[in-house]
């Protein structure tokens, strides 16, 4: 077997020319891709937190099983916390040095902290500021652009902060914000966010905190009096007594009465945000902070009085518990805690999937299946110097294995997560990243499968990597959860496995075809299969199939689409930006083989027309949720500056590929 | 040995011309650039007018233009002539041109299906009609309304109140003129003349007394002006409005429409009272539709729309038919079909709003859809067994 690639004859004319070009080019796609990587990027930031002490893992366990109600499902507590980190703080681990270590607080950990130790929580660097200029042109004194910070290190400029936050928000009703306004507005929303999670347990932690002499001295058990649980179990006598007493005050309510009147309605105040992990009491779907529970019970919208107040009363038996974490009362305490609500859960026919999710965020796979990725490409990259000999064949054999192993934890992962979700793996723009790496990956492997060249196995893992990488910069920068159900116009499994499973695979060709087109001009360029025709043709017949590949799924997904939208909102086609994107890519498709079977495209054009269709297709993927127009609403994204790093580099292998071309006919010439 | 020349006849060489590949890559590559620069523009001008621009029937020549309108790209021909010829194109060259034999049965196939689909779409395009029926639970309408076109409604009140039947000024007479331009309209059926000035594409209506900066440069009539507004990127939310001047010798009169204001304007002429109306274009049904009952309802704790259904029951003649009609699942029935496209409960009352199609073609690109996916299919499978067949070749000889 001929080795595919082979280095450069030194009598190859403008060597020096050629590999100068060649660092050149790679230089500067390298340094926009860091740029773009790093552009967004915060370096990590380890806060001293003397007093934190981890949770056992045992308390975690339990934690994470408790059900809760977000984005219209239930789910996981574990799954709740990770999305609630990633908005605020961007990352799913945060560093915190203790008592002379470095620990990872994960997700889960941090919200026990947000809920039954909120004085660690507020030392903890959770917000995460990628402009510190809205809080520096507050007075607060921050060193860097980008950074972390506790909520202790903004409670200087808190007021200042909230007030300003609310003027934008008013002003934003008759103006157009500008950025920095925007960020400021956000920013003051997830303090808000963040205090509605650390407050939800005030009651429970703090007490009523009455003074001892306001007791009455007859009182059986003063304790009592201290419970906030009490205090609502008794709220109609209650407000009949304040009544009595303020009419027999002239109308004032008196001091010690109106304290805690003030105390009770704080804490239902503080209660009516944050976590959704109430089970409904009557037969309603929504479930509810307790503070809105009770202010139903209050303004008599419900009579659930006596399982609201027994869940205020679990609630203050385990807050206490938790100060001591490590301990068995604690753990018992949150486990018949998590237990009840469970069984809430289930007698709804609700949580059924809490297990498979957790263990699938455990899991996880496309981590994994990076690693293997990234193994199997260095494995590829050795082969590349080990071509010849039973070395070499091990080399491959290895490579092969490794690809193997990483595309069987991705696929399963996308299988897993479609048990999870209850729908085909693509219902929404993260779902398309694995699936759309999963069906290259396959592609190229299968073709190495056919052709045994060791390039297209190459391009697979590489491809595999860059494709999970966008998934994982794309999960923490959207922050949202993706397993939460899909609109009404979308909940169609039919359509979701059909015409979406189709684009996607269209997607999927194009980029192979780019990619493909990417390795054939920096080799021209590096001189490397110069004297490989062979090597040559191979590469660009790939190229042409995967154009042909890409041209049936993306016509026939992008049809079906024309289809559904006739079914869903009466036309088969609107000239939708998300509608145009596909077509786009079917045109560019026609374009590359009406013109090759009409003699106009030779090798060079190919190569040149599928570098352009990795930009079209990074179009129709990314961009065209990005202009936020259309009936496509449910896939709108914002930001999204990284795109146009991208086409930087397809346009910098465009540059690549003209300069090869140049070279090849100066030689030819000569 | 040079071959010999074929003389060639004219039709001869017109149809080589125009089947050949020359003019399918013009095409791709205008349609490719349509379709960009159609899309680009969307987010500044919104998709209702980047259609009318780019890929309507009537756009001959299109120059792409940036946010502050600055052309941006060489004039290009309308999307629908390009599509014409390339229908004709694919006609003559992806059809009768061809070479028939089994290889190329599967793209002779979708070559024909993909032309029907585009048949089906210039149908769509002249002969469909759109609207939006809006019913609350327990009511039932017979018409539909345009979600974009206005019309002028002129109607004569009889003796007991009621409206008569309508004569209309069409929203085509209307929507191209501009602030300056009149239309003078004569209405045979009427005793009047009318005389349409000041039309705004997007207006807003404003009292004077409260605007008085802003009415000096404007028409006040009764109190009240209209004036300009910037123009949305979502037509439907574009509300016109224009002035009427109602002449009859030496009685004239001076009116404000406004699509904004849903109350008809009075006026009399030789003691008869009429009404003016500037409203949505209203598409009479040969049918009505009772809504039985409609329920919606969102994932819990959110604004996400999960279930919308609506019972009703269409009364043609006297026939009652009851349908199901939910999201992903029209009601397809006499030419028509009904989709499930708004619903909410506004006051605990309930409404569900129908976008009503008439579209000859409707049926047609499904069809052509499974025609063309099973001989794409056909023609990639065979292609890529051929080349895996001559791979294998080539390496089993390689290795003897």
């Amino acid at each position: 077997m001929t080795p595919p690639l082979a280095l450069p004859n030194p009598a190859q004319k403008n060597l020096a020319l050629r590999w100068g070009l060649v660092i050149f080019f790679l230089i500067l796609e390298f340094a926009l891709i860091g740029y773009a990587i790093n552009g967004s990027r915060i370096p990590p930031t380890v806060k001293k937190v003397p007093a934190y002490e981890p949770w056992p893992e045992s308390v975690l366990e339990v934690a994470s099983q408790i059900p809760v109600q977000s984005g219209g499902r239930v789910k996981p507590l574990s799954t709740f916390a990770r999305f609630e980190l990633l908005q605020l703080h961007g990352s799913l681990k945060m560093k915190v040095e203790t008592r002379g270590k470095t620990i990872k607080i994960s997700a889960t950990e941090w919200l026990l902290d947000c809920l039954f130790r909120p004085e660690i929580a507020n030392q903890l660097p959770v917000f995460r500021l990628d402009n510190s200029e809205i809080v520096t042109n507050l007075g607060l004194k921050v060193d860097k652009l980008r950074t972390r910070l506790s909520f202790e290190d903004i409670f200087p400029i808190y007021d200042k902060l909230m007030q300003r936050g609310q003027e934008l928000t008013r002003e934003s009703e008759n103006r157009e914000l500008e950025m920095k306004e925007k960020q400021l507005t956000e920013f003051a929303q997830q303090i808000l966010s963040y205090q509605a999670l650390t407050s939800a347990l005030d009651f429970a932690r703090n007490g009523m905190q009455i003074p001892t002499e306001q007791l009455p001295p007859a009182v059986e058990n003063p304790e009592s009096l201290q419970k906030f649980s009490h205090w609502m179990a008794i709220l109609p006598e209650v407000s009949e007594a304040i009544r009595s007493a303020a009419d027999a005050n002239n109308g004032e309510i008196p001091e010690a009465m109106r304290s805690t009147l003030g105390t009770i309605e704080e804490f239902i105040t503080k209660t009516r945000f944050g976590l959704n992990w109430i089970p409904p009491y009557d037969e309603s779907e929504e479930w509810r902070p307790l503070g809105r529970t009770l202010t139903d019970l209050i303004e008599g919208k419900s009579a659930q009085w006596e399982p609201a107040i027994a869940d205020l009363q679990t609630l203050e038996e385990l807050a206490p518990l938790a100060q001591q974490p490590d301990s068995r009362a604690f753990l018992d305490g949150l486990t018949a805690w998590q237990e009840d609500l469970t069984q809430r859960s289930a007698d709804r026919g609700l949580g059924k999937k809490i297990p498979t999710e957790i263990t699938y965020y455990k899991r996880s796979y496309f981590k994994y299946a990076l690693a293997f990725f990234i193994l199997s490409f260095v494995i590829c990259a050795i082969g590349w110097l080990v071509t010849q000999g039973k070395m070499g064949t091990w080399v491959q054999r290895f490579a092969g294995i490794t690809f193997f192993i990483a595309v069987c934890i991705l696929v399963w992962g996308i299988v897993h997560r479609s048990l999870v979700t209850g729908r085909p793996p693509v219902g929404n723009l993260y779902d398309t990243i694995p699936f759309i790496t999963a069906g290259a990956v396959i592609l190229l492997g299968l073709g190495e499968l056919i052709t045994r060249r060791r390039l297209l196995l190459s391009l697979a893992s590489f491809f595999g990597m860059v494709g999970l990488f966008l998934a994982f910069r794309f999960e923490y920068g959207d922050a949202k959860d993706h397993m939460d159900p899909l609109v009404a116009v979308l909940n169609s499994n039919y359509w979701l496995s059909t015409h979406v499973v189709a684009v996607t695979l269209g997607y999927s060709g194009g980029l192979v075809a780019c990619f493909l087109s990417q390795v054939y001009v920096h080799l021209r360029l590096a001189g490397v299969i110069e004297g490989n025709k062979s090597f040559q043709r191979f590469v660009t017949r790939a190229a042409y199939g995967i154009v042909g590949f890409t041209l049936v799924f993306s016509l026939v997904g992008t049809v079906y689409g024309g289809i559904w939208a006739n079914d869903s909102w009466g036309r088969f086609w609107g000239w939708d930006p998300k509608e145009n994107g596909a077509l786009l890519i079917v045109l560019l498709a026609l374009l590359i083989l009406h013109a090759r079977l009409g003699g106009w495209l030779g090798e060079w054009g190919i190569h040149f027309l599928c570098i352009f269709m990795g930009m079209v297709v990074a179009f129709s993927w990314w961009h065209v949720n990005m202009l936020e127009v259309g009936l496509h609403s449910y896939g709108f994204i914002s930001g999204g500056e990284v795109i146009w790093f991208f086409y930087g580099a397809e346009v910098l292998s465009l540059g690549v590929g003209l300069a090869a071309y140049l070279l090849h006919r100066s030689e030819k010439k000569g | 040995m040079s071959q010999p020349k074929i003389e060639r006849s004219l039709g001869q060489k017109i149809f080589r011309v125009l089947s050949g590949f020359e003019i399918a890559v013009v095409c791709f590559i205008l349609l490719f650039l349509l379709t960009f620069f159609g899309t680009w523009e969307q987010q500044y001008i919104g998709l209702y007018q980047a259609i009318d621009k780019y890929f309507d029937i009537d756009s001959l020549f299109v120059v792409p233009r940036n946010e502050h309108d600055k052309i941006i790209f060489l004039p290009l021909p309308g999307t629908y002539w390009v599509i014409v010829v390339l229908s004709i194109n694919m006609f003559c060259g992806g059809i009768v041109r061809m070479r028939k034999g089994w290889r190329t049965a599967a793209v002779l196939v979708s070559h024909f299906a993909i032309l029907f689909m585009l048949v089906a779409g210039a149908v769509s395009s002249i002969a469909k009609k759109e609207g939006l029926m809006m019913i609350y639970q327990g009511e039932k309408s017979d018409y539909a309304q345009s979600y974009h076109s206005s019309d002028i409604e002129v109607f004569a009140y009889d003796e007991k109140g009621d409206r008569t039947a309508p004569t209309v000024i069409s929203s085509a007479e209307l929507e191209p003129l501009r602030n300056e331009d009149t239309l003078h309209v004569d209405l045979p059926e009427l005793p009047f003349e009318l005389e349409v000035t000041g039309y705004l594409g997007a207006s807003s209506m404003a009292i004077a007394k409260n605007d008085l900066e802003r009415a000096k440069d404007h028409k006040v009539v009764d109190g009240y002006f209209i004036h300009e507004v910037e123009r949305s990127t979502t037509q439907e939310e574009n509300m016109p409005g224009c002035y009427v001047t109602v002449s009859k010798g030496d009685e004239v009169y001076e009116l404000m429409l406004s699509n904004l204001n849903p109350q008809p304007i009075s006026f009399v002429i030789d003691g008869t009272r009429y009404g003016m109306l500037l409203t949505r274009k209203v598409w009479p049904m040969p049918f009505e539709v009772e809504l039985n009952k409609t329920v919606g309802d969102y994932y819990p704790g959110t604004r996400k729309a999960r279930w919308f259904q609506s019972d009703v029951t269409k009364v043609t003649d006297g026939n009652r038919e009851d349908y199901e009609i939910i999201m992903n699942h029209p009601m397809r029935h006499g030419g028509f079909t009904l989709y499930q496209a708004r619903w909410d409960k506004p006051q605990g009352r309930p409404f569900s709003g129908f976008a009503i199609v008439s579209n000859p073609s409707d049926r047609w690109p499904e069809w052509a859809f499974y025609v063309s996916t099973a001989a794409l299919f056909t023609h990639f499978l065979t292609m890529l067994s051929l080349y895996i067949m001559r791979s294998t070749r080539k390496s089993s000889k390689a290795v003897s």
